[in-house]
């Protein structure tokens, strides 16, 4: 994670980024604190935290940084200038914590457009920030079956805004999101009971944006519906006011990288 | 009339992609044929496909093109054509394109009868006079046979 000492909105390259209110810092470093306390006091994750940057608001997304499996990671490529300073910032602090960082030749999201499902293969985002061709290189360094999903909707940018893999095979994920080849491939991959589908509301406010460590799921503000469906599953759920992220087309899971 | 090679690789298959770049050939009403797709032989592997397409103008196959980029389609017509050398009398060179046609029978009295001599590969040789079509089993040592099918084109006409 990423403290938001500069988090900010001050350029729009998503459409949540193009709302009139602006960021509250101080609220947004207790929704930062509180997620971080949660995950380490409540789930007893290890944290390791990258130092924030002037000038770099959107580093807190850690999510964005590289997609990391076993002791490599696939550093970042960003599609928008704005985000590309952040690179090295991520490739030091990633190759700092013992990882073998390899550079993407295209446009790659990092672990927001590339999700690990039930440990045995990749899905994987295209169109709106990662280009298709960037999901071969995971599969070569990797050894990993990976399944291109096209991301027709600016406002669900990156994979795991719209699709959330959970332990057990569970998979949550918003059909709005994908066209019928997208939702055909999700539905030949995971069975029907495994699959948990959010509404048009509920993706608004991120529900698919969604940490699971061990049992807990921790995720903004979330239904009634949808935390009892969790729970029907065997997940404790953590709401979570993460309002000044949403600010910024991100919330719990952008927040965070899963290193392991 | 004007046509196109185009290639595209990636996950091809599982994810639908190839159905996908189809579907959109089809929806254009242009013509095309899957000239070549080689599978990965593991699910982590890597398919690579071929698609010849034929629309009207080159500014109807340019806009396709366009609109195809995002799945990972390029064009490779525009390559040079690549050839290797015959080694040994009825030899084609590894990774030779050949031509095979449509295995053919004519019914003649409630029976279907094979044709013969429709069973011959043939190969595209680059002689003197320019490339030709050779059954495989008349190659020559020191022939230059077309390899892939870079640098090729093939007249709607001939998809049959």
């Amino acid at each position: 994670m990423s403290p938001p000492d500069y988090f900010d909105v001050f350029y729009a390259i998503n459409p949540w980024m193009k709302g009139d209110a602006p960021v509250d810092r101080e609220l947004a470093r207790r929704q930062w604190d509180r997620l971080r306390t949660a995950l380490s006091d409540q789930a007893g994750a290890q944290v390791s935290l990258v130092e924030p940057v002037a000038g770099l608001p959107d580093l807190v997304f850690t999510a964005n940084a590289a997609f990391v499996h076993g002791s490599k990671a696939l550093l970042a490529q960003f599609k928008n200038a704005e985000r590309r300073p952040e690179e090295p910032h991520f490739r030091s602090r990633l190759e700092g914590l013992g990882y073998t960082v390899i550079e993407p030749p295209v446009a790659f999201e990092g672990a927001g457009d590339a999700l690990l499902y039930d440990g045995r293969l990749v899905l994987a985002g295209y169109r709106q920030r990662t280009e298709v061709s960037a999901h071969q290189l995971i599969s070569q360094e990797f050894d990993l079956p990976v399944l291109s999903l096209e991301l027709h909707s600016e406002h669900f940018y990156h994979v795991d805004t719209c699709l959330c893999p959970l332990d057990g095979g569970h998979l949550l994920y918003y059909p709005g999101a994908f066209d019928e080849y997208g939702l055909k491939v999700i539905e030949a991959n995971v069975p029907e009971e495994k699959r948990l589908t959010v509404t048009a509301q509920e993706a608004r406010h991120f529900a698919c944006n969604a940490v699971q460590v061990g049992r807990f799921v921790f995720l903004n503000q979330p239904s009634a519906r949808l935390s009892e469906a969790l729970k029907r599953r065997g997940f404790e759920v953590v709401g979570l006011d993460l309002s000044e992220f949403l600010k910024a087309g991100g919330s719990a899971k952008c927040l965070t990288l899963r290193l392991g | 009339m004007t046509s196109a090679l185009l290639e595209l690789h990636g996950h091809l298959i599982d994810s639908l992609i190839l159905a996908k770049v189809i579907d959109r050939i089809q929806m254009s009403g242009y013509d095309y044929v899957l000239a070549d797709l080689r599978v990965g032989a593991r699910k982590q592997d890597i398919s690579i496909a071929q698609i010849t397409v034929w629309a009207p103008t080159r500014e109807d196959l340019e806009a396709l093109i366009q609109e195809l980029k995002v799945h990972g389609v390029h064009l490779v017509a525009n390559e040079e054509a690549e050839f290797g050398t015959v080694t040994a009398p009825g030899q084609a060179p590894p990774g030779a394109y050949t031509r095979h046609l449509p295995t053919t029978e004519v019914l003649v009295k409630g029976r279907w009868s094979p044709v013969q001599g429709t069973n011959v590969v043939w190969v595209i040789v680059f002689r003197s006079a320019g490339p030709e079509l050779v059954p495989i089993g008349q190659l020559q040592v020191g022939d230059r046979v077309l390899l892939g099918q870079r640098g090729l084109r093939i007249g709607a006409d001939q998809q049959l």
